[in-house]
């Protein structure tokens, strides 16, 4: 076995990994009663499976443009996934579809009503 | 210096250029000219707020805090696929509202994206002012849960602290919060 071969075998294994990390969260966003719930199946396991993605096919294809632009892609969903359910759930939250806060911790003073 | 001048700063120029340059996968004489044509263009239109960055990275805590993430994020992402697809009733949560120690505008913003990713929580809110953090815990039933969802996101929090701001040791002092309470009143 080269090289190329165990990279190859490694891109697969990645690939595979990263499809049923994205199979699992789509399964999430039908099986989760709610909206934030629904936020946390739309994040984590989503990023996990792209960046899997893009590690896989990053291994099979090894060229150095084309590894730029995954990684560019890889960057790109860090940023943005976090900050698009931030986005929904604050929407969510400020519309009232969800309940307010039914836990506060730490907040040792209320600043005075101006 | 003029006021579009300030705004199109060679860095800018430069990121922007490449990130063009690789979306269109080859370097030829045409991407590099046309990505710097269009990234004058973008930051000539789009003007980005001007944010004043007093960050002082250092080298060891940085690594531990990136090595410590992408581990936060593997072991998040099976933890939500087992939810997910494991039987019994769909799994619920809880909001919650926690204060931050620190309050450099940037480092909260990090430390908010940051917590998004790693187990158990989304953000939904964050007042810079009163440095709270509203996120919603997946899973969390009882309060013991509660306060461990914290301790979780205060040690997310002082590990940005710690590897970028000038002064970790004092937003991490827990007496600062109280002192400035009496300061509000």
């Amino acid at each position: 076995m080269s090289w190329t071969d165990v990279a190859d075998l490694l891109g697969l294994v990645c690939l595979f990994l990263g499809a049923l990390l994205c199979l699992a969260a789509s399964i999430g966003l039908l099986r989760f009663p709610d909206l934030l719930t629904r936020m946390h199946a739309g994040t984590k396991p989503q990023v996990l499976g792209v960046l899997l993605v893009i590690l896989g096919v990053g291994l099979r294809t090894r060229s150095g443009l084309d590894v730029g632009m995954l990684l560019l892609i890889a960057l790109f969903q860090l940023l943005t996934i976090p900050a698009g359910a931030h986005m929904v759930g604050r929407a969510g939250f400020r519309t009232g579809q969800v309940a307010p806060a039914d836990i506060h911790l730490g907040r040792r003073h209320r600043r005075p009503e101006a | 210096m003029t006021a579009a001048g300030r705004r199109v700063s060679l860095p800018g120029v430069l990121w922007l250029t490449l990130v063009w340059v690789l979306l269109w996968g080859s370097f030829s004489p045409l991407t590099i000219v046309g990505g710097l044509v269009v990234a004058v263009l973008i930051l000539l239109a789009f003007p980005l707020p001007r944010v004043t960055i007093a960050l002082r990275p250092r080298p060891w805590p940085l690594a531990v805090l990136v090595l410590r993430f992408l581990l936060d994020v593997v072991v998040s992402s099976f933890h939500v696929a087992w939810l997910a697809v494991r039987p019994g009733p769909p799994v619920r949560g809880v909001v919650l509202d926690i204060e931050l120690a620190g309050d450099d505008e940037l480092l909260q913003t990090m430390t908010a994206e940051m917590v998004a990713l790693v187990p158990g929580t989304v953000v939904i809110d964050l007042d810079p002012g009163e440095r709270l953090l509203t996120l919603h815990a997946l899973g969390v039933t009882t309060p013991r849960q509660a306060q461990q969802v914290r301790w979780r996101v205060l040690g997310q929090e002082a590990r940005v602290l710690r590897a970028l701001h000038p002064d970790p040791a004092g937003q991490l002092d827990p007496r600062r919060g109280r002192d400035e309470g009496t300061v509000d009143e």
